[in-house]
């Protein structure tokens, strides 16, 4: 073996085994300039058209009826938290969440009710942003999409790949599935009313607040079991407090 | 020998009783174990939320007093300001201390009115790196939307075991905090940053105070 090729094998190995850089000091966001002012916009676009709207829509729409169409429209997402178990070397996962996907397309009624969680299916949150991370890819800068919200580079490719695999672009009209899009959109929205206003309410710097939860989150999600690792434990717990 | 009285015999066996129930009082306090800590609290905060002769206010109160017991405020304060604690003076750090608590209080007391009859169950604890201790739980919400984890993350002080972060679907508590003010202490100073968390909670209790008036 070439110096050359051991430089190139050892490089490929110390990405592999970076792993997630913890969301903590040292957040990698390059772009801040850029992302603040995508989420200046992002939370604009909340507080003037989507918070208003989901407000309206939820005095009209039944707290039971809003998760009826949220289950809908994430049983429709099964088949990719299927695919991506399937990628990422978790057969049984991916497996069990075609057993969910049959169940409740049948069962619960074309996925407004949700009978799988009572079976035991629980729903694998897997996507392929996870995939490229348990593959090796580190995440890569922090990126604020326009009307997406938060993301990094991975989390950005992720995306694209995960919406190819989205059957309804191949079935259905562009315009329909936009449309579906924005319904899914605020119907969540309209869930999560009490919390955003919280987080709102607590956070001293929302983008902060936000970058920082959402690259904890997505950690936490590639680790699948929600624990925090030894290293991160460290940083965390216990800082290095000078003595005055 | 009068040792083999009645008398003495009760008065011995007695004192055996009493040795016992203090023995096993001893182990029962010593093995107070994280998970019990973190069931205890969680239950009494129930009892609260499940009270419905209980005002907003007194539920606040109430819930806030649990805290108190169950939280090490100091040492979470310290954690989110971690190298920053250097910038403050012992009368900052104990000011930053009593706003921080306060702003948790502010912000998370108005969820007392949205308690949708949660239950919470503990579903493993964890050994953390020098000694600490992680109990993980579940929030149940039944019909309400679908279940959250909690993990509690505790550190023995003095003898008693106390929560210092709330990692909530594998977001921590702590470490959210820390990068804000981090990001807050590169450009201000620590009385600037004390001062703004002051004018945000003395706004947050105007908004709760006006909509819980006092009184009712």
């Amino acid at each position: 073996m070439t110096m050359r090729t051991a430089s190139l094998v050892i490089g490929l190995l110390a990405t592999l085994c970076a792993g997630p850089a913890f969301a903590g000091e040292g957040e990698e966001d390059p772009w801040e300039g850029f992302n603040r002012a995508m989420f200046t916009f992002n939370d604009g676009v909340d507080r003037w058209v989507l918070e208003p709207v989901a407000k309206g829509y939820d005095v009209v729409v039944p707290d039971p009826l809003e998760r009826c169409i949220a289950n809908f429209f994430q049983n429709l997402r099964v088949p990719i938290n299927s695919v991506n178990g399937f990628l990422q070397g978790k057969p049984l996962n991916g497996a069990s969440d075609l057993g969910r996907f049959t169940v409740n397309t049948t069962l619960g009624l074309a996925g407004f009710l949700d009978p799988a969680t009572y079976f035991g299916l629980e729903r694998h949150d897997e996507d392929f942003g996870q995939t490229l991370g348990v593959w090796g890819v580190p995440h890569g800068p922090y990126l604020v999409i326009p009307l997406l919200g938060p993301s990094t580079v991975r989390d950005t490719g992720g995306i694209v790949v995960d919406s190819a695999l989205t059957p309804t672009w191949y079935f259905l009209d562009t315009a329909v599935t936009i449309g579906s899009r924005v319904f899914d959109t605020i119907n969540a929205r309209s869930l999560v009313l009490e919390d955003v206003e919280n987080a709102r309410n607590a956070a001293f710097d929302f983008y902060t607040f936000v970058r920082n939860g959402y690259l904890q989150r997505r950690a936490a999600l590639l680790r699948d079991e929600k624990d925090v690792t030894r290293e991160v434990d460290d940083a965390l717990y216990f800082p290095d407090e000078p003595v005055r | 020998m009068p040792s083999t009285s009645p008398t003495s015999r009760f008065a011995s066996g007695a004192t055996a009783v009493l040795v016992a129930t203090l023995l096993a009082a001893g182990t029962a306090a010593a093995a107070e174990a994280p998970r019990d800590v973190v069931r205890q609290l969680a239950d009494e905060v129930l009892v609260v939320l499940k009270d419905k002769s209980l005002t907003s206010d007194a539920k606040r109160q109430r819930i806030e007093a649990i805290a108190d017991r169950g939280v090490d405020f100091a040492t979470l304060s310290r954690l989110v300001l971690a190298r920053n604690l250097s910038k403050f003076s012992p009368a900052e750090l104990a000011a930053f201390e009593k706003e921080f608590r306060r702003h948790l209080s502010v912000t998370y007391g108005d969820s007392v009115d949205s308690y949708k009859n949660e239950e919470v169950v503990i579903t493993g604890d964890r050994d953390e790196a020098r000694g600490d201790k992680t109990v993980r739980a579940k929030i149940l919400r039944g019909g309400a939307g679908e279940d959250i984890l909690v993990d509690y993350r505790l550190r023995q002080v003095n003898g008693e075991w106390k929560i210092i972060d709330f990692i909530v679907e594998g977001v921590s508590l702590v470490s959210n905090f820390r990068s804000q003010f981090q990001d807050l202490l590169s450009s201000k100073t620590p009385a600037q940053v004390i001062a703004l968390i002051h004018g945000k909670n003395a706004r947050g209790e105007a908004i709760v105070e006006k909509i819980t008036p006092k009184g009712t």
